[in-house]
């Protein structure tokens, strides 16, 4: 009897066990499709997303028709539920990221190399929107429900809100030595 | 066209480290104020009425979500970290914390998603999702390919997921299906 106890003890598991020895429930994900995006290779010989502002983040956004609207070196891209792509090119240091639904069903989404905002209807139609000089190193944006638009700098320490009818508010955020 | 400028209280210390790109985020909760996050800076509420307040964090914040109920949320301290967590603002400033489990060794995390109704959060890095349950329970799902990175996903009512990453040295959009085997 003390022999099946101490047995016991000795095999049970340890509480103290590393945490990467439990087991982490795991499945698979189906690849329904996948797009290589055009000239967007990473040995050199192309832009290099996501590294730096001129070529902006990568970045994706679901319309509610299910288009996928995504940011990439040098523009937006757009393919149908039924795979059909489309490629809307901008200025080369535009550096898109951050696309984000908009109200109107409009696609909106950062330049974050030239610090502008852009937008990009259903159609396909592009409309840029410079920032007030009080904004600089936008990256981020989202709309309340009021369809006011927020944006953000980084490291700028502000977000801004602007009004339907332009008008700007920026508010500072704290950071060390102000 | 018109221009103001506001300020809040200024925060003392050491300039906290801060993320690679894509480390801010804007989003919406459900009682109408905007939630901002910085890195490691306080996240910042600003209410309906304009006010501004702010919720002090104990590490970088790669980005809040907001789940179904309203609530923004973020995941701390990925990769064995013990204070790895989900945790809830609420709109008073008060937050909920739940340990995540299994700790686990995770990918760099890259992106952060509320994916469906059940509120679970969801994350991607090198070769895997990872979700978040609202208890803290950690699951992940294989990405087949030959290293996949995504780096941004997204997803229209329970429709498939759409992520943007590199793999094999080239920018690739994948449509993708999680299921469990």
């Amino acid at each position: 009897m003390i022999l099946a106890v101490w047995i016991a003890a000795a095999i049970a598991p340890t509480p103290s066990a590393s945490p990467s020895t439990q087991t982490l429930p795991s499945a698979t994900a189906k690849v329904v499709a996948s797009y290589e995006i055009p000239n967007h290779t990473l040995d050199g010989s192309g832009p290099i997303p996501g590294r730096n502002a001129e070529f902006g983040e990568p970045s994706i956004a679901v319309a509610p028709n299910g288009d996928a609207w995504y940011t990439a070196a040098g523009g937006i891209g757009r393919v149908t539920p039924t795979g059909v792509p489309t490629w809307y090119s901008l200025e080369k240091a535009a550096g898109p990221t951050y696309i984000r639904l908009g109200p109107n069903g409009a696609m909106w989404f950062v330049e974050a190399g030239l610090d502008k905002v852009g937008r990009i209807s259903a159609d396909g139609t592009i409309s840029e929107f410079s920032g007030s000089p009080l904004l600089g190193d936008l990256n981020a944006l989202g709309f309340d429900a009021n369809g006011n638009m927020w944006i953000a700098g980084t490291n700028s320490h502000y977000v801004a809100r602007m009004r339907q009818n332009g008008d700007l508010t920026v508010i500072d955020l704290p950071y060390d030595g102000r | 066209m018109a221009i103001s400028r506001l300020s809040i209280c200024p925060m003392t210390g050491d300039s906290p480290p801060q993320l690679p790109w894509g480390n801010q985020s804007i989003v919406l909760a459900g009682d109408g104020s905007v939630w901002i996050s910085e890195s490691q800076w306080p996240i910042v509420r600003v209410a309906k009425n304009g006010s501004i307040s702010r919720v002090a964090v104990g590490g970088p914040v790669l980005s809040l979500v907001v789940g179904p109920d309203g609530n923004p949320r973020y995941i701390i301290g990925m990769n064995l970290d013990p204070t790895m967590a989900l945790v809830t603002l609420h709109a008073d400033g008060s937050t909920a914390s739940v340990s995540i489990s299994p700790r686990y060794e995770t990918s760099e995390p890259l992106a952060h998603e509320i994916l469906g109704n059940d509120g679970a959060l969801w994350t991607c890095g090198y070769h895997w999702f990872y979700r978040v349950a609202l208890d803290g329970s950690l699951k992940r799902y294989w990405i087949p390919g030959d290293n996949p990175e995504p780096e941004s996903f997204a997803q229209r009512d329970s429709g498939p997921i759409w992520a943007i990453g590199q793999e094999s040295w080239s920018v690739v959009l994948w449509k993708l299906v999680l299921a469990d085997k």
